[in-house]
């Protein structure tokens, strides 16, 4: 019987050496897969972390903690970005906002339950909602709108490229769409590294970025969506480094904006959204102190989509990073 | 004969101080530049360089707006005080200014492709709102103050709500209009002045043959018809003509307050109600007064750029109350 035991005992050690062996060899041949991979994807020998998404884990882990613990079933949004992000995690909420600007066409049916600001408390009632998400920028206002309701309410992020990459991964997160949420913050994050690439050794042009008309207009900062955008490509916006501007959108003397004279001009043509390059340099040129810029001179004043980046939006990420970098890179 | 002499040298004295004040304001500005360098950058021309952009094509054109549109007002205001024979009736306080700023708006907002029709909009606008002023605040003894306050504020709210609806309905287009709404001269050329310059010229000679018409209704409706005069034709030429004025000044740089209630009052404390004096008088101390709302807006806090009409709006309430206070009206 003794016998019998001790050899059981030696063929089990035997196979569960055999069996962690092999998974480390297992492990050990993943490994340099995704080693073999990240070499491919960056053409180097570099270690780069291409699944590194570059989040604040702080901030995620206090966002996270702010939705409810258990995962409601009847959710309603009060923010565009934050209802193409849905979108994008395939979770159909029961309620989106009325906005003018684009609603994914696959949420036609759903109901629209009002501004972002001041949505209809009467038609949020009606859908028997369990959890309403809106954006940051509004959270006084929601709060109000919401107090006496017996609502929950959770905040995200919604005005730059990082707080897109944020709140997307709260969201994927929160409601377990683990596989979808990687697949975009990758893509993301390989477009991040391919510019980043592009870019390295290049002198990056001084950027001035513009909205409303040749007139009547606005400075932004990095605070801003097309500021984070054109921070994140590492240019420098004369609104943070020479203007000092502190608020996201600033009216700035033009004496200033001729002594910083930037190389390069993003206008947000918020007047007219179809305004095109010629219409613009068209009133520019009417002003004699708009054509004393480098950038007027140069023919770098760029008018930019408004659909693209007139309004934060995860999906047009990756077209409003290389169009920015093209412009710099060309 | 004292008086007249006291009136016209009060006169001239202010148009002079205008004249200091605009060349006062061209030194001064957001980017610092020294006293020989803008001499120079004067003196030497059209020469290229930074200086010269700021100097000829910002603060000049810059200065000259403020001066025109300021007189422009303060002209507009002491016209319809005369017309209303109320020295409460300005621009601001009739609707004239919020009734142009709606019609421009209504352009700026939801047609932009036809901003070239701006300054027709401010006028139709402005007259669409004086039209009702009237009608509302008319009594068989004439307009006193509470009837033109009242009507003008149902006008104003009126007003207000179109500025508020398309400003909800196009909320994305705003910050196109958010220096024009507060009643701004930045970032304005050489296109604009080019724009106003020849409106407001038309409207200051038209002015000048305004004033003995100004003189005979203030002394009454009865004296008025006594002489001969048909007074409603000459307060309908009087308003349109101080409408024109506002509306073209709202076309430009948008909704400025309290300089056409302020200023004419201001102007009739210096030398008196005669239209010969007190006209001119307004105009340069309107252009004045903007002049030094504008120059301070973009002095003060540089390198932001606060609209002359906040900064009017700011020193125009309080002075405003004083007014008041002091049973002035």
């Amino acid at each position: 019987m003794k016998k019998f035991a001790c050899v059981g005992l030696i063929a089990l050690s035997l196979a569960l050496f055999g069996c962690a062996e092999q998974e480390e060899k297992v492990k050990s041949e993943d490994s340099v897969e995704v080693e073999t991979q990240e070499q491919e994807a960056d053409g180097s020998t570099a270690e780069a972390d291409v699944f590194e998404d570059g989040v604040d884990e702080e901030k995620f882990q206090k966002l996270l903690a702010a939705f409810p613990a258990k995962v409601p079933d009847k959710i309603a949004t009060t923010s565009v970005p934050l209802t193409e992000m849905l979108h994008l995690l395939d979770i159909t909420p029961i309620g989106v906002p009325t906005s003018s600007n684009p609603i994914p066409t696959y949420f036609d049916a759903v109901t629209r339950i009002g501004s972002p600001m001041a949505p209809d408390l009467e038609v949020i009632s009606s859908l028997q909602t369990e959890l309403i998400i809106g954006a940051s920028s509004l959270q006084d206002s929601l709060d109000k709108a919401l107090n006496g309701m017996n609502l929950q309410a959770a905040y995200l992020p919604t005005d730059s490229f990082e707080d897109l990459k944020l709140s997307f991964k709260v969201l994927g997160t929160y409601f377990g769409k683990e596989d979808k949420l990687n697949e975009v913050l990758q893509n993301i994050v390989g477009k991040e590294q391919e510019l980043a690439k592009l870019a390295q050794g290049k002198e990056l042009p001084s950027v001035m970025l513009v909205i409303g008309t040749s007139d009547d207009f606005m400075v932004m900062n990095d605070k801003s969506y097309l500021g984070s955008l054109v921070e994140k490509l590492g240019a420098d916006n004369i609104a943070k480094s020479v203007l000092k501007t502190e608020s996201t959108y600033s009216a700035i003397n033009l004496e200033e904006i001729v002594v910083a004279d930037p190389d390069m001009i993003f206008v947000l043509a918020s007047g007219d959204h179809g305004a095109n390059e010629d219409k613009f340099k068209q009133e520019v040129a009417k002003n004699s102190a708009w054509k004393q810029l480098s950038a007027y001179k140069n023919d770098k004043i760029h008018i930019l989509d408004y659909s693209i980046f007139g309004v934060t939006s995860i999906t047009n990420i990756d077209t409003a990073l290389t169009t920015i970098a093209d412009y710099f890179l060309e | 004969m004292i008086r007249t002499t006291r009136s016209r040298t009060i006169v001239l004295i202010t148009f002079a101080l205008t004249l200091i004040a605009a060349i006062v304001a061209i030194g001064i500005g957001s980017v610092h530049i020294a006293v020989p360098d803008i001499l120079k950058t004067i003196f030497n021309g059209r020469e290229e360089g930074v200086y010269t952009t700021i100097i000829w094509d910002i603060r000049l054109p810059r200065v000259l707006l403020a001066l025109i549109i300021g007189a422009n007002i303060a002209i507009s205001g002491a016209l319809l005080q005369a017309v209303m024979g109320n020295p409460l009736a300005d621009p601001g306080l009739t609707g004239v200014t919020s009734g142009a700023a709606a019609f421009v708006l209504l352009i700026m907002l939801a047609n932009p492709e036809y901003t070239h029709l701006i300054p027709i909009a401010a006028f139709v606008g402005g007259l669409l709102a004086a039209t009702i002023v009237y009608a509302l605040a008319w009594r068989r003894t004439g307009i006193t103050p509470i009837t033109i306050i009242l009507s003008g504020v149902a006008v104003n709210a009126l007003c207000g709500g179109v500025i508020g609806f398309l400003s909800i309905l196009y909320s994305d287009r705003l910050p196109s209009a958010v220096q024009w709404l507060n009643g701004s001269l930045a970032a304005k050329g050489h296109a604009s002045l080019q724009m106003i310059y020849v409106y407001a010229i038309i409207g200051w000679i038209l002015s000048i043959f305004a004033i003995r018409k100004a003189n005979i209704i203030r002394l009454g409706d009865q004296v008025a018809v006594n002489l001969g005069e048909n007074v409603t034709r000459i307060r309908i030429l009087l308003s349109i003509l101080a409408v024109f004025l506002a509306a073209i000044s709202v076309a430009a740089i948008g909704m400025i307050g309290f300089v056409g209630l302020i200023v004419p009052h201001m102007a009739r404390l210096l030398v008196g109600s005669d239209y010969k004096y007190m006209l001119p008088m307004s105009m340069a101390m309107g252009a004045i007064v903007l002049l030094l709302a504008d120059t301070g807006g973009r002095t003060l806090f540089a390198p932001l750029d606060i609209p002359a009409g906040i900064l009017m709006a700011v020193i125009g309430g309080p002075y405003f109350l004083y007014l008041m206070r002091k049973r002035a009206f």
